[in-house]
Parts: C-alpha cells; structure tokens; sequence
C-alpha cells in the first residue's frame, strides 16, 4: 500500500513538472500534482481498498478449499478437514474461524460465507452437502471444484500478466506522447515565451493532463473491474 | 429502429429516456461553458476544444449505452454457465433433473429464477423438447441451447452416455464463456492505449494553432 501511494505521488509529481515545464507557470505545477494526487487518493479509498480486501479474501479462499479437500478426500471427518485447512490461511480468517467454534462442520462453513462473498465459496458448500448427504461419487465431485478452484487461480495468473503487459504498453505509449511533447517544447524555444501567453495554448495544456488522469483512471477501473469479474 | 434499440436497452436495465437526458444535459452544459469562454476570450479557437471535448463525451456515452447490452448479454451468459456448474454437480450425484433445477433457484439472480420457474412449469405440461429450447432462446450463445438439448435428453433417457453428453456439452459452453470473457478485457485494454495516441494528436494539433496565433499577432503586430 505505501509502494501505491509513492507511485501516485511520483506520478503526480511527474505531470506536474511537465505541465510547468510546458507552461512556466507555477500555478499550473501546484494545481496539476494537486488534482492528480486527490483523484489517486480518492481512487485508492473508494476501489482499490475494497478489492485490495476482497482479493485477500479470494487468496484465503483458494488456500483453504485446496487444504481442506486434502484429508476430506482421504475419508477425515468435516471436522478434522476444516482444522487441518486452517493452518495455512491468513491471521484475520483463522480469528473469524476461532469465533465460530461453537458451531460445527456444514454450520461452520455456512457462517463464513459473510467472509468469502463468492460464487466459488457458494459452489464450495454446495460440494461439502452433497459429500455430506448424497451418496455419489464424492472424489468426482470434489475434483470438479478443485478444478474450478485451479481455474480460479489460473485464470487470476492470466489475468494479471496480461494486466501487467497492458500496463508497460500504455505507459510506454504516454512516455513517447510526453517526448513528443517536450521535443515540440524544444522546437519552440524561440517564440516559446509568447506561445504561453495565449490563453488558448494553456487551456489546451489543461485538457490535455485531464485527458492523461482521465486515461490513467480509466486503466486503473478496467482492472480493478476485471479483478472483480474473474473473482465472480 | 429506435424501438429496437429501446427494447435493448430496457433488457440491459438502462433507462432510455433518462440516459438521453443525460447525455443532452453534457452536451449543453459544455456548449454553455463554450459559449461564455468565447465571451471573455473573444477567441473563437476555444471552440476546437471545446468540440473535441462534446464529440469525446458524445462517444464515451453513445459507446456506453450500446455496449451495456452486449454487456448485458455476456453477463447473462456467465450466470448460466456459473449455475450450470449446480446443475453439473446434482446430475453427476444422481439428482433427479426436476430437482436439480428447482435447486438452482437458490443461487440464481430474479430474473434467472423467472426464466427457471417458466422452464420447470412447462415442462410440467410439456414433455417435449419445446420449453428447454424456449429457456435457451433467452442467451446469445447456441451452446446454451447444446447444453439444454442435452439436458432433455438426460431426462427421457438417464444414462451414463447421456450424461457424458450433457457434462461435455456443458464443458464446451463453459471453456467458450471463458475465452469470451478474455478477449473482452483485451479489447478494452486496446481501447485505452488508445487514449495515448489521441493525446498526442490533441498536443501536435494544439501547437500547431499556438503557433498559427502567434504568428498572426506578430504579422498584424
């Protein structure tokens, strides 16, 4: 979290040298590194903390459905599954599971489902009361869920390089832009000073660091979304 | 037309009217701000910007509402396929078909559950292969309709083979969904890198008029 917000300070502080050095107008660096840097902030608190949550929460999930299946499979009572599952999850889950002990197996999980909030926990249930009452395969249809569970994690994986590759290619695409720009700054040298009095040509500069926000937000919503939809 | 399009969104929950209030409110609020620019500025270059900025919002909204009943439609695709996997799991338990689908109204969305009540209560009427075929008719994706075709068949005939068809059929829809779910995160991807190249259009076009400006006040003096 303290890696994010220096990357928006450093980001906000970046657009806010150029727009001086495309200005020479110090009001513009203040104004620019500020908007930029309440816009990252109020992102960071209304999004990104909640899915920073809710993947933790997913992390937790795919950890104890792949643990908890591992004696279950092996004919160890629900029970004994779901403390041996409890082991390697995280401090906060181990504690909801602590407050839960007067409740017991099928009863137990259900009671997490305020916790996990996902459409795999759901399918996680409904395996556990079929193994529970039914009398099917119950190796067919735990695998069936540890291979959606995999599914999950493989398709995270993919996700986040492709969201990674996205990433170096957008930013890649804003530096040229931002080269461009400051090569056209050199060309202009000579009648630089009476460029930036024209009104025109500083509003333009406005819209066009908008624009950059506007695209980085952009970014940062379609993955945010898509971490959401894969989570789903 | 319009009334196609009406229909579509209505389906994708988007209000047409409210959306058009919307986006006509932007646009006049923005050649307001024009206009009083032009005012003060007496410079009738602010309008290039200006343009740019109604022409963008224009298309950001007008993308948004067509969009939001493909989305729609994917949408739905994924709930089925997601409910489909109860449906996996009760079949392959020996559940009886009937039950496996009134099962699956636990999980599902209203307007899922609408479509299931309508399925379970025309089956009750109909034994024929007519009120799965209407269920799937309500998605896009023709591998819905593999999947329900299947399902029928399981239920005339409950067999090992048959359900080897529906969990195939099933698979199928499902590893579909997923590649289609990818290439829709791609696509919207490539439509923000985008975005860089138009600002640097917007840079190179707005030093080109700096430049014209200043040129004219240094021959007019």
């Amino acid at each position: 979290m303290v890696v994010d917000y220096f990357i928006y300070c450093l980001i906000s502080l970046l657009a806010g040298v150029a727009s001086f050095y495309l200005t020479d107008n110090l009001y513009f660096l203040i104004f620019t590194f500020l908007i930029y840097l309440l816009s990252f902030i109020a992102f960071e608190v209304i999004l990104k903390r909640k899915a920073r949550i809710h993947r933790e929460h997913h992390k937790d999930l795919t950890i104890f459905i792949h643990d908890l299946f591992l004696p279950y499979s092996a004919n160890v009572s629900l029970e004994e599954s779901i403390a041996y599952a409890n082991k390697n999850v995280s401090m906060r889950l181990q504690e909801e599971i602590k407050l839960l002990d007067e409740f017991k197996g099928e009863e137990k999980l259900d009671r997490l489902t305020n916790y996990f909030h996902s459409s795999l926990y759901s399918l996680f249930l409904k395996t556990i009361h079929l193994c529970e009452t039914s009398s099917g395969e119950k190796i067919q249809t735990i695998s069936f869920l540890l291979e959606e569970n995999n599914r999950y994690i493989f398709q995270n994986k993919t996700f986040q390089k492709n969201a990674w590759r996205s990433l170096c290619e957008f930013a890649l695409l804003w530096i040229v832009s931002f080269l461009i720009l400051i090569i056209i700054r050199f060309a202009i040298n000579s009648y630089f000073s009476a460029i930036v009095q024209a009104w025109f040509y500083l509003f333009g500069i406005g819209i066009y660091f908008f624009f950059f926000l506007l695209s980085v937000h952009l970014f940062m919503y379609v993955t945010y979304q898509g971490e959401k939809n894969n989570e789903q | 037309m319009n009334n196609n399009i009406k229909t579509k969104l209505a389906k994708a929950n988007v209000n047409y009217k409210r959306a058009l209030i919307v986006t006509l409110s932007i646009n006049v609020a923005l050649i307001t701000v024009m206009i009083v620019t032009y005012i003060f500025t007496n410079n009738h270059l602010f309008f290039i910007p200006y343009l740019f900025l109604i022409v963008l919002i224009d298309a950001i909204c007008f993308y948004r509402f067509f969009s939001s009943y493909q989305h729609h439609l994917e949408m739905k695709s994924k709930e089925v396929t997601n409910l489909f996997r109860y449906l996996y799991l009760d079949l392959n338990n020996q559940i009886k078909v009937k039950l496996a689908l009134i099962n699956l109204k636990e999980r599902a969305s209203l307007k899922m559950v609408e479509l299931l009540d309508q399925l379970i209560n025309e089956t009750n009427d109909d034994s024929s292969l007519t009120p799965y075929i209407k269920f799937a008719s309500n998605f896009s994706s023709t591998l819905v309709e593999e999947v329900m075709l299947a399902l029928f068949r399981y239920q005339i005939e409950s067999s090992p083979t048959k359900l080897k068809q529906f969990n195939e059929a099933y698979f199928k829809l499902k590893r579909v969904v997923e590649l289609e779910e990818e290439k829709t995160n791609k696509r919207q991807y490539d439509f923000i890198k985008t975005t860089a190249i138009i600002g640097t259009a917007m840079i190179v076009v707005l030093v080109i008029i700096a430049t014209v400006i200043v040129v004219e006040e240094y021959i007019h003096g």
